[in-house]
């Protein structure tokens, strides 16, 4: 399956790959596995709207593939200015911006795409020329622990006070990490309620200094690879 | 495998746009594989081997003797080097030095099978009889100026011409092909990793086809999914491109070139391995395990996996009756299976 993005401005053309005598992809929008009664997939779709579209590849002299499924994500508001702590050498995007371009989404940490980290905090200042309403921030986050590259086992949200310019803490959440998870894209939701009026905020991730003890590569330090940073006046997980 | 290994990987790696992991292959419920006139039945229990008398790790390369016997090379030290009947028993093994056991190639010299065995860890090709008395070793190649230690060095494969020269593609080090005369005296080196057509990324294989007018070398450049073509003398011809492909050794047997394929772009580490055969002019003609094959005008279509038959093949040995046999890395330290003609 091939697509340029899961984070869509306009409209994205979702390609899928499978030429099989013998066997149709069939494909669903809705909250299930696809069946043969669903629509053979033919030309590439185009995705106007964010939500998920499950394929399963099916045919009379084989068992019916595993489902596959894609999800589209609504892309986050235009940030003025972004900064990040720095990336690791080989990791490195062009620059912060691509952090916030919509394009992405990939679960393949070679894609190009990814900005990855291996020191023991990362962040990310997002910042406006005039104060914004912040009320979700979505974060595209790459989760493949078999190549060391983990969820942050901390993020923290921060804004700037309006009146001070100091920094203060607003949100924090801790994530664990127990067994190797399916290697995916994670998209990693906050929901600020109540919303925040802020022309800059600062996004703190913490490392795994340590790559836990389940993990055959324990001690290591881990990598945190993100490739987007989604910031809403709006909710959008809550609203599906 | 550590760190370091992947971003050297992803260093030289092509970004892609494609998803892994996403659509898996069909899980076979009849057993023939391919396309056109270039058909198989798989048949999975072929080998008779027992496990615990004949223990395989990663079974990576395969040939056939003149003596009409099929030898398969594997890393586990128990017994590096397996010799079946065409009907899968052993009939002998041998080999208990070659802890990086990768490469292995034939040649019949004056009338005597000999055997090169390319080992990862120990940086040395061996010359060897078929039952495993070591005739010739090849150390790193100092004679290049290009390595400073023997770690540098990890040859994956030979070839030998008909003069007796000897080629190594140092596919898991510097990429480099490397040609000796038959006493293992340097003659000259080319490829390697830079920016043009002429270079190669993971150079993991090579033969000479002699099918054409002029005999040419095909060497592998995986992480490229291409083939590249040289003289003999090491002058760069052209590119045979195959998108999505990780290609091993290029096996050539009659008209046809055959070839597994570790595994696709499309699902990187995630056991999405096929085997092609191209004709004469190398073209696609059948894809075992994968899409059926496809061209925009000379160039083909994206290649993948859409039967999962094979999980990570490394290598195809095609008998005197025409019968494939695959080798498979790490994969569940899976005996070899053989394909017969339909």
């Amino acid at each position: 399956m091939k697509y340029k993005s899961a984070y869509i401005r306009d409209s994205v053309i979702v390609e899928v790959l499978f030429n099989q005598p013998g066997a149709a992809v069939h494909y669903t929008l809705e909250l299930r596995d696809p069946t043969e009664k669903d629509p053979v997939y033919r030309t590439p779709l185009s995705v106007k709207k964010p939500g998920t579209i499950r394929f399963k590849a099916i045919g009379n002299d084989f068992e019916p593939s595993e489902t596959i499924s894609v999800s589209f994500f609504p892309a986050g508001k235009k940030i003025d200015s972004i900064r990040t702590s720095a990336p690791q050498e080989f990791y490195k995007n062009q620059s912060a911006e691509t952090l916030n371009d919509a394009v992405g989404g990939i679960a393949n940490f070679r894609s190009g795409h990814w900005t990855g980290f291996n020191s023991d905090s990362v962040w990310i200042e997002c910042s406006w020329n005039r104060p914004q309403t912040i009320i979700e921030i979505d974060l595209g986050l790459l989760q493949d622990e078999a190549s060391w590259i983990f969820l942050p086992k901390r993020i923290e949200y921060w804004k700037k006070d309006r009146k001070t310019g100091k920094w203060l803490i607003n949100h924090s959440k801790d994530i664990a990490s127990t067994a190797k998870g399916p290697k995916q894209v994670y998209i990693d939701q906050t929901n600020f309620n109540p919303e925040i009026v802020t022309s800059a905020i600062k996004i703190l991730m913490i490392n795994h200094s340590n790559i836990p003890d389940w993990h055959e590569s324990k001690g290591e330090r881990a990598w945190i690879f993100i490739d987007e940073v989604m910031v809403r006046s709006w909710n959008y997980f809550k609203t599906q | 495998m550590n760190r370091r290994s992947f971003i050297h990987k992803s260093s030289v790696a092509v970004a892609s746009i494609c998803i892994p992991g996403i659509l898996r292959g069909l899980q076979p419920t009849y057993n023939i594989l391919g396309h056109g006139n270039k058909q198989y039945r798989i048949d999975t229990k072929w080998c008779q081997a027992n496990r615990a008398t004949h223990p395989v790790r990663d079974c990576h390369e395969m040939v056939q003797d003149s003596k009409g016997r099929i030898l398969l090379l594997t890393n586990d030290t128990h017994n590096n080097v397996l010799i079946f009947d065409k009907s899968g028993k052993v009939l002998n093994s041998w080999g208990t030095e070659y802890p990086g056991a990768h490469g292995l190639t034939l040649f019949s010299e004056g009338g005597s099978d000999v055997l090169f065995i390319c080992d990862n860890n120990r940086h040395q090709v061996i010359k060897t009889t078929t039952d495993g008395k070591v005739l010739l070793t090849l150390d790193y190649p100092k004679e290049t100026g290009k390595y400073s230690s023997a770690d540098e060095f990890v040859p994956t494969e030979t070839v030998i011409a008909p003069n007796g020269d000897i080629y190594v593609v140092d596919g898991y080090g510097k990429d480099y092909v490397i040609q000796y005369n038959y006493k293992g005296e340097y003659i000259r080196h080319f490829a390697g990793r830079g920016e043009g057509d002429e270079f190669v990324v993971n150079a993991h294989g090579i033969t000479i086809d002699t099918r054409g007018i002029e005999p040419c070398l095909i060497v592998t450049s995986r992480v490229q999914n291409a083939f590249k073509r040289y003289t003999l003398e090491g002058k760069y011809i052209d590119t045979i491109p195959l998108p999505g492909a990780w290609v091993c050794r290029p096996v050539i047997k009659g008209n046809y070139l055959y070839v597994a394929v570790l595994q696709s772009n499309a699902r990187l580490d995630e056991k999405s391995g096929f085997v092609l055969v191209l004709d004469k002019n190398y073209r696609v003609v059948s894809n075992l395990g994968g899409n059926l094959p496809g061209y925009n005008g000379n160039t083909p279509e994206e290649l993948y996996q859409t039967i999962r038959a094979f999980e990570y093949p490394h290598d195809v040995c095609i008998d005197n009756d025409e019968n494939m046999y695959v080798a498979q890395w790490n994969s569940g330290q899976v005996y070899p299976y053989k394909l017969m003609p339909v």
